[in-house]
């Protein structure tokens, strides 16, 4: 039963059940989908990774960061500059250091030194940000996404500046996103289940009382900032392997609003996550289909540009007046599947719903 | 009928080629259909140009299946879908028009942006050209010789403005150039580069963000600086917006830009435009030229003047297309392909077109541009100068 | 030094506006906790009905005051439409609904007027100046400077002087007791909404003076600045968000007219690093009293 479960045990089952249903659709699609679905899938994925990524830290702190789409872009480029073809390398960045130059690294290794770069940054840049709250908070990541942005289009010897950087291997498959989907997925529940984790959600509301009864902030949330960094930086990586150029651009503004639309409309729980990604893919995807393929008489959706995204943020401002805590709000969709089964046998179960207790228990009592 | 004349008349060269075994598929056959699939941005920043840029390919694509289509057989349909200036999506949306059948790709107007896309067609052997980007560098970075240019680039555009500076006596240039895009910086670059060659001196450079809406820092320190020109790589919203702060300056140096200004929208830019000229296209535009036939024909069609100048690229694109397939005989990738980097003098709305042996690189064709000056009263451009630079920085 | 001063002359004009927008979005932010992303579109409308009204050969006079018009009464349909029901949702919630509703009314104005930039026909004085030796004047930058200092003396004045201003001041010093003590709690969100709207009408007008284009993401730039200006000055006090707005403007002059060639593309990261380091320093703000949202550790 959820009261007596042990929290790393919960975090497992909870990865478990959502790891089901993700490789459920993710194989419907492959056997259904066209070729188009398979696109649109491997994209849902790596939004997810992102989005999971940036959940780890606002999920947790209750803090929003419009920075983690620079982790992203540092992720991408890390990885990105020592996987390329070094003929390529040699005609687009020839002023690089030989070290990339030469390199033709394979994806894991080159994944792990955009996410070592990212999660340096991170913890370098961390202590400042994790002290800021609300507004602020969202004003100073934004510019660090800003100066993320400058210094990739600045730095022209090792990015090609504003230009694309090509020649990326296409290494992202289904199966690399289903793999880091899955370890960040266990990574994220784990965290986020942890004293570390439930500490730092019990001060998302009073920071201050959460602070007196012993919860130490300022470092639970920079453990929780360089590990969703880290993420970040995966869903990077996997972006430029399977986009195959890259540019500063795709690392920016419109980016940023996605990943964290997605996030605050599921709500503040990991499977929140999910369920934001996917509500906006699926909804950004039909209304896109709609557009190129729907006509009354001699009135086409694709000659009314802009009324689709109008009614892609309409639908997400009329989701957010609905339902203002997100989609699922705090919950996992082990605690939503526990309660259905503890409504389904009320007599197994003494008590009425222990777990939402358990879910409040604080950590420092 | 005049364009289609011209270029019927000077369509010759692919001629020749083209004796690939081809499927029976691959022929023009009367009653069949070419299909362009453009992966255009419809809502999101780059649409202001693409949006003009498909009514000059819907005017060409009228006039040629006017004709029974291209050799007279073939009809030229075009699908054009959303990727909203979205790398990814872009990728997305080409895969997506391949599988639609589309026989060609046409990206947006950022060799940058629609460099995914345009990895993704050469992947499936389609030739694939950006609508109007003009990095000099985009076509090389696709695979197998299928990217194209619908128009000389940036490095070829810097020079030409260098050339003219060089000649109006300017020696010393204050630039502003942004570093947002490969357009605003690239081609800031090749003008100093030219310049510095013919002797001149850059005195100051500075940058601006796109979008930006205050350039009144950069406008002061030009006003206040020895410079004796000033090179813009702005294009509307900013240009206006920076001449504007010029203006209240009092500033009397004279201002060269770039063929991103050529919309009408640029006269609103005030007093500055008297002493400004600017690169574009189709130098001739005196009454029976290709321009002013085509812009006929525009007001005809859609009952206005042309909103930029990106309505003739898009005509442009369109014939020189054609013109490949025609010249192929098939409407195989491949073979149009090879036929379009052998297409010369076809005429297009701004002038003749030759991918054949080009200066600049393969796949980004030979047009001469045009410097043009502002006549504010009637709202006109008018011509001053008509040509290509002699010499140009090498593609990096 | 004529160099020095025509900067200063810059800083000052660039700061009005700066600060015009900042306390727009403060004034909002103060009562309802909403940092509203959607006060950069209020803009854009107005910016729109100027080119609309000016091309049907309206009077400058009244073409202003029907955008000033257009954009309260958008804030005032925002309110009742989107912000009304998340009244007691959290600050984030809000945060992204203002951000979607600014994609909204971005996408509607593409629909609308199309992505190519609009041009507005500006009256022959906004370009007209007179000179102080080697100095430059233009009217504009002294009808935005005066006209600003005007605005926030005023609104001082009704602030401090009227029943609705102290309505607003308690109501942002604390809603919930405000309600309890018989104010109306819509009447004081219009009432913000509207001086909101009113702010983002008289920017836009200063904006598009100086920007003679109207395109859908117009709103965008002085959106985000009036944003940190909010932010560094203090958000949810009015004198910081002006504080801040000016501090902004210098901070961006400074270093755009300070930097050496090499450094200037940089000039994005080094106002926005400046600014964070102010925020380490400061988390909330220069003048920020209301920390109820920060946690001070």
């Amino acid at each position: 039963m959820a009261m007596s479960q042990k929290w790393w045990l919960r975090a497992l089952i909870g990865s478990a059940q959502i790891l089901v249903l993700v490789s459920l659709l993710v194989a419907a699609v492959s056997l259904l989908g066209s070729s188009t679905d398979q696109r649109i899938l491997t994209v849902f994925l790596i939004n997810l990774i992102a989005a999971i990524g940036l959940q780890i830290y606002t999920g947790t702190s209750g803090i929003i960061s419009f920075g983690h789409v620079g982790f992203m872009a540092l992720g991408a480029y890390g990885s990105a500059l020592f996987t390329a073809d070094p003929a390529i390398k040699a005609m687009g960045i020839p002023n690089a250091p030989d070290f990339i130059l030469t390199s033709a690294m394979g994806f894991l290794p080159a994944m792990l030194i955009g996410v070592g770069v990212a999660a340096m940054v991170a913890a370098v840049i961390g202590r400042v940000f994790v002290r800021l709250g609300g507004s602020a908070a969202a004003v100073a990541t934004l510019g660090f996404m800003v100066m993320v942005f400058t210094v990739l289009s600045n730095a022209e010897e090792w990015t090609r500046g504003a230009k694309a950087f090509s020649g990326i291997p296409a290494y992202t498959t289904m199966g690399w996103c289903m793999g880091a989907f899955a370890v960040i997925l266990v990574i994220a529940r784990l965290l986020r289940e942890s004293d570390t984790g439930l500490g730092l959600r019990s001060s998302r509301d009073d920071a201050i009382a959460a602070q007196a009864s012993g919860v130490d902030v300022v470092n639970s949330r920079y453990v929780m900032w360089v590990a969703s960094a880290a993420c970040s930086a995966v869903a990077g990586a996997l972006y430029a392997h399977y986009i195959g150029a890259i540019l500063p651009k795709a690392f920016h503004f419109e980016l940023t609003f996605l990943v964290v639309t997605m996030v605050i409309v599921g709500g503040q729980s990991i499977t929140g996550a999910i369920v934001g990604t996917l509500l906006i893919t699926i909804l950004a995807e039909a209304l896109r289909r709609l557009e190129n393929g729907f006509s009354l008489g001699s009135f086409s959706l694709s000659e009314a540009p802009g009324l689709t995204t109008a009614v892609l943020a309409l639908l997400i401002v009329f989701t957010l007046t609905m339902r203002p805590q997100g989609l699922v709000g705090r919950w996992e969709l082990d605690d939503l599947t526990a309660r259905w089964l503890a409504k389904r046998r009320p007599a197994a179960n003494g008590t009425a719903l222990p777990f939402e207790k358990d879910r409040e228990r604080n950590p420092a009592a | 009928m005049n364009i289609r004349m011209k270029r019927i008349a000077l369509m010759t060269a692919a001629a020749a080629l083209m004796l690939w075994p081809l499927g029976a598929a691959a022929e023009l056959k009367p009653g069949t259909v070419y299909k362009i699939g453009w992966a255009s941005d419809k809502s999101n920043y780059l649409s202001f140009v693409d949006e003009p840029l498909a009514k000059g390919m819907e005017i060409a694509i009228e006039e040629i299946n006017a004709k029974g289509g291209i050799a007279g057989k073939v009809k030229i349909e075009l699908d054009r879908r959303d990727m909203k200036s979205d790398p990814m999506l872009g990728a997305t949306v080409v895969q997506e028009l391949i599988a639609a059948g589309a026989n060609f790709i046409v990206t947006t107007c950022d060799t940058d942006v629609s460099l995914p896309g345009a990895q993704m067609a050469a992947k499936a052997s389609l030739p694939v050209i950006s609508s109007c980007g003009a990095d000099a560098a985009g076509p090389s970075q696709v695979p197998g010789g299928f990217g194209f240019l619908n128009v000389p680039g940036t490095l070829t555009q810097g020079a030409m403005l260098a050339e003219y500076a060089a000649k109006k006596g300017y020696k010393k240039a204050f630039t502003l150039k942004s570093k947002s895009e490969g357009y605003t910086h690239t081609l800031g670059v090749a003008f100093e580069e030219r310049f510095r060659e013919l002797g001149g001196e850059i005195v100051g450079e500075a940058y601006y963000t796109l979008g930006d809406s205050s350039y009144r820092v950069t406008a002061t320190k030009m006003a206040s600086s020895d410079a004796d020109v000033i090179m813009t790589n702005t294009f509307p919203p900013d240009t206006t917006a920076f001449l504007k702060d010029l203006e209240r300056l009092g500033n009397t140096k004279p201002i060269i830009m770039v063929d991103g200004n050529d919309t009408p929208v640029i006269f609103d830019a005030g007093g500055q435009l008297d002493i400004s000229a600017m690169t574009t296209y189709g130098g001739n535009r005196t009454p029976g030229s290709a321009f002013e036939t085509f812009e006929k024909e525009y007001r005809a069609k859609f009952g206005a003047d042309p909103e930029s100048l990106q309505t003739a690229l898009g005509y442009d694109l369109v014939v020189s297309v054609a013109a490949a397939v025609e010249a192929a005989g098939s409407t195989e990738g491949a073979a149009v392909r090879d036929a379009l980097d052998n297409v010369e003098n076809v005429a297009g709305a701004t002038g003749l077109i030759s991918y054949k042996n080009s200066p600049i690189g393969r796949g980004i064709p030979k047009k001469d541009y045009a410097v043009v000056t502002f006549d504010r009263a009637n709202r006109k451009f008018v011509v001053v100068e008509v040509g290509f630079p002699q010499k140009f920085p090498p593609v990096k | 030094m004529e160099l020095m001063l025509q900067q200063f002359i810059n800083a000052v004009s660039l700061g009005s506006i700066y600060a015009l927008v900042a306390l727009g979005v403060a004034i909002v932010f103060s009562i309802l906790r909403l940092a509203n992303f959607a006060h950069g579109e209020l803009m854009t409308v107005a910016g729109y009905t100027l080119y609309a009204t000016l091309l049907a050969g309206v009077h400058w006079f009244l073409a202003a005051l029907a955008a000033i018009a257009a954009s309260v009464i958008a804030a005032l349909l925002l309110e009742r439409l989107a912000y009304r029901r998340l009244r007691s949702a959290n600050p984030l919630t809000l945060l992204i609904t203002s951000f979607a509703v600014s994609v909204a009314l971005q996408s509607l104005f593409l629909l609308f007027f199309g992505a190519r930039p609009k041009g507005i026909e500006l009256p022959a004085f906004v370009d007209a100046g007179f000179r102080i030796g080697q100095l430059r004047v233009q009217w504009l930058d002294v009808f935005i400077i005066v006209i600003t200092g005007l605005i926030v003396l005023s609104l001082h004045l009704f602030l401090k002087k009227t029943v609705i201003g102290l309505a607003l001041r308690s109501a942002a010093d604390d809603f919930r007791t405000t309600r309890l003590m018989g104010i109306k709690a819509n009447a004081v969100v219009v009432g913000a909404f509207m001086l909101s709207g009113a702010l983002a009408g008289i920017a836009a007008l200063f904006y598009f003076a100086t920007v003679p284009n109207v395109v859908p993401s117009s709103g965008f730039e002085p959106m985000l600045k009036g944003f940190i200006a909010c932010v560094i000055g203090g958000l949810g006090s009015l004198p910081a968000a002006v504080v801040g707005g000016f501090l902004l403007a210098f901070l961006e002059v400074g270093s755009d007219a300070i930097l050496s060639n090499s450094l200037s593309p940089y000039l994005d990261a080094i106002v926005f690093g400046i600014a964070i380091i102010l925020l380490r320093w400061r988390p909330g703000g220069l003048f920020g009293v209301r920390m109820t949202e920060d946690l001070r550790v």
